[in-house]
């Protein structure tokens, strides 16, 4: 009794710790209300926004949407999850462009960002921590 | 001319801020990309890469891109590119259908793109044309020859290609292998080499590519194979006229880049092997053999320093066409690098060159014709490049 105590608070405290690490980041992730997840691993969050995936885990689709290269949204996010700087994932979708490989997920401002996932199932976005997020669902990011 | 580069600048970093847009096409985003760059190359003795640089040097080596993709499913995607250049008597203005390209990605370890595609090659073979993204205005030469491009840029044909995660302990094995026909520009190294006389170059290609992003965080190993079946025809309706075919025709590239932090250093070995057949008779060998040893750094926000050493061997047996003949060229770079914003860069290089290949063989980017004078050891190179994307 005393052990699943234990180990109910240490998941709680684990589950908060990063909740707050993704959002002190400055960003939320936001998916639209009928995709089933409620967490997503770093890793898988990083493969959808390099289009390495296009779905969940639990097969739901993923269609990522990106805030501009200079937004400072962006560069925490990168930073973050992607492990490298926003100027270097950049980098990374002018070789794949140019060269014919692939295109990045489309880039839009904040509000166009909320605007894309509220109305497409499959959307995923970050935007900042502040954000109005009325009508998504707001997700955490797990390591 | 200082006015004009000012002016030409601006005028860039305003058009690629308009530009970089998404455009809507049937309710689906068009990506619409493009880029230029204008060099200026200015050599101590030899003329060098077909341009006049042996007296106050040359501005003629301007190229510029564009394309248009759009992802039509999360699986599907269409693009295409134009490209252009003009670098002495290479290109000649003479626009190019550069990739064009459908993709579709089953999963993220299989995926099939048909069309006009990119040649996986190495590291930078796929992005050689595109200056903004690497720290160095002539990659080394040794390994990714400018004259040559159209030898490796693309085939007309199919891919199939792949990641494959190997656990969190294992990396990621990416890999491409490919088929498909290759069609030299009558405006390329080997045309410019043979003259007037040049009728067309082409023929079958296929290989392949594997790297290894290893556990170890920023280090990347790779090789590529190509395999051809080529024909060169020159002087056809003629009684000279010669068809040279590959008989055994193949390039092995060997590479790996180590990125830390705001350090990249990279290196890469590449050997072309050629036997072909003149008029389906006699013989003719070629061994091409080149490698190089890069290193660049960071040193501010917007600036890059950087340095290479490429070396660049031939060997020409003797046979009816060509004499023997063993040729070389050693070529140190210094370069900086500086990013006026996220568009628009300068480059300033210099090339301290020994060697020269063998002019009258094979191109490398020294000529006889060019140098109707004799061509002198050694050779100092300056260049000054400037590009913009958006």
């Amino acid at each position: 009794m005393k052990l699943s105590r234990i180990t109910h608070v240490v998941a709680i405290v684990l589950f908060a710790s990063a909740t707050v690490r993704a959002q002190s980041g400055g960003y939320k992730i936001v998916v639209n209300p009928a995709n089933p997840a409620t967490s997503i691993s770093k890793d898988d969050l990083s493969r959808i926004f390099l289009k390495q995936s296009t779905k969940f885990r639990d097969g739901h689709g993923a269609s990522p949407v990106d805030l501009p290269v200079s937004s400072p949204v962006r560069e925490s996010f990168s930073k973050s999850i992607l492990g490298k700087p926003s100027s270097a994932v950049d980098a990374f979708w002018q070789q794949q462009i140019f060269s014919g490989r692939d295109i990045p997920p489309p880039q839009r401002n904040e509000s166009a960002a909320i605007s894309f996932v509220r109305s497409s199932e499959n959307g995923i976005a970050y935007v900042s921590s502040g954000a109005d997020t009325h009508g998504l669902k707001v997700i955490t990011v797990a390591d | 001319m200082l006015r004009t580069l000012i002016k030409l600048l601006v005028c860039c970093a305003c058009v690629s801020s308009v530009w970089a847009q998404d455009i809507k096409l049937f309710n689906q985003d068009v990506q619409v990309h493009g880029f230029a760059s204008q060099g200026f190359v200015s050599t101590d003795g030899n003329n060098w890469l077909t341009m006049k640089t042996g007296d106050i040097g040359s501005g003629q080596f301007t190229d510029f891109g564009g394309n248009a993709s759009i992802q039509l499913t999360d699986k599907f995607r269409i693009g295409a590119q134009i490209y252009d250049r003009d670098l002495g008597q290479l290109g000649k203005w003479h626009p190019q259908l550069d990739w064009a390209v459908a993709s579709y990605k089953f999963t993220s370890w299989f995926g099939i793109r048909g069309g006009k595609v990119k040649t996986t090659m190495g590291l930078y073979n796929d992005t050689q044309d595109l200056d903004f993204l690497h720290t160095f205005a002539l990659l080394p030469q040794s390994v990714y020859p400018t004259d040559l491009r159209d030898v490796t840029i693309a085939h007309v044909g199919g891919d199939v290609f792949g990641d494959v995660p190997l656990g969190k302990k294992g990396g990621t094995l990416s890999y491409t292998a490919y088929a498909g026909r290759r069609g030299d520009s009558p405006y390329g190294g080997y045309a410019y080499l043979i003259g007037s006389s040049f009728n067309r170059m082409g023929g079958l290609q296929y290989g392949g590519d594997l790297r290894w992003a290893t556990p170890l965080k920023g280090m990347l190993v790779g090789i590529s194979r190509l395999d051809e079946d080529i024909a060169a025809h020159f002087g056809e309706g003629t009684p000279g006229a010669t068809t040279l075919k590959s008989k055994v025709d193949w390039t092995n590239q060997y590479y790996a880049q180590y990125t830390w932090k705001k350090l990249v250093v990279d290196s890469e070995y590449r050997h072309y092997s050629l036997d072909a057949t003149i008029n389906g008779g006699p013989e003719f060998q070629t061994n091409v053999r080149g490698w190089y040893m890069a290193g660049s750094y960071q040193i501010a926000k917007h600036v890059q320093l950087g340095s290479y050493y490429s070396h660049y061997a031939i060997a020409v047996p003797a046979n009816l066409l060509i004499p023997a003949g063993n040729g070389f060229d050693h070529d140190k770079v210094l370069t900086a690098r500086f990013d006026l914003n996220r568009f628009v860069n300068i480059k300033v290089e210099g090339h301290f060159m020994h060697g020269v290949g063998l002019p009258d063989d094979y191109p490398n980017g020294f000529y006889s014709v060019d140098n109707p004078q004799g061509l002198k050891p050694n050779t100092r190179a300056l260049v000054v490049k400037t590009s913009f994307k958006f």
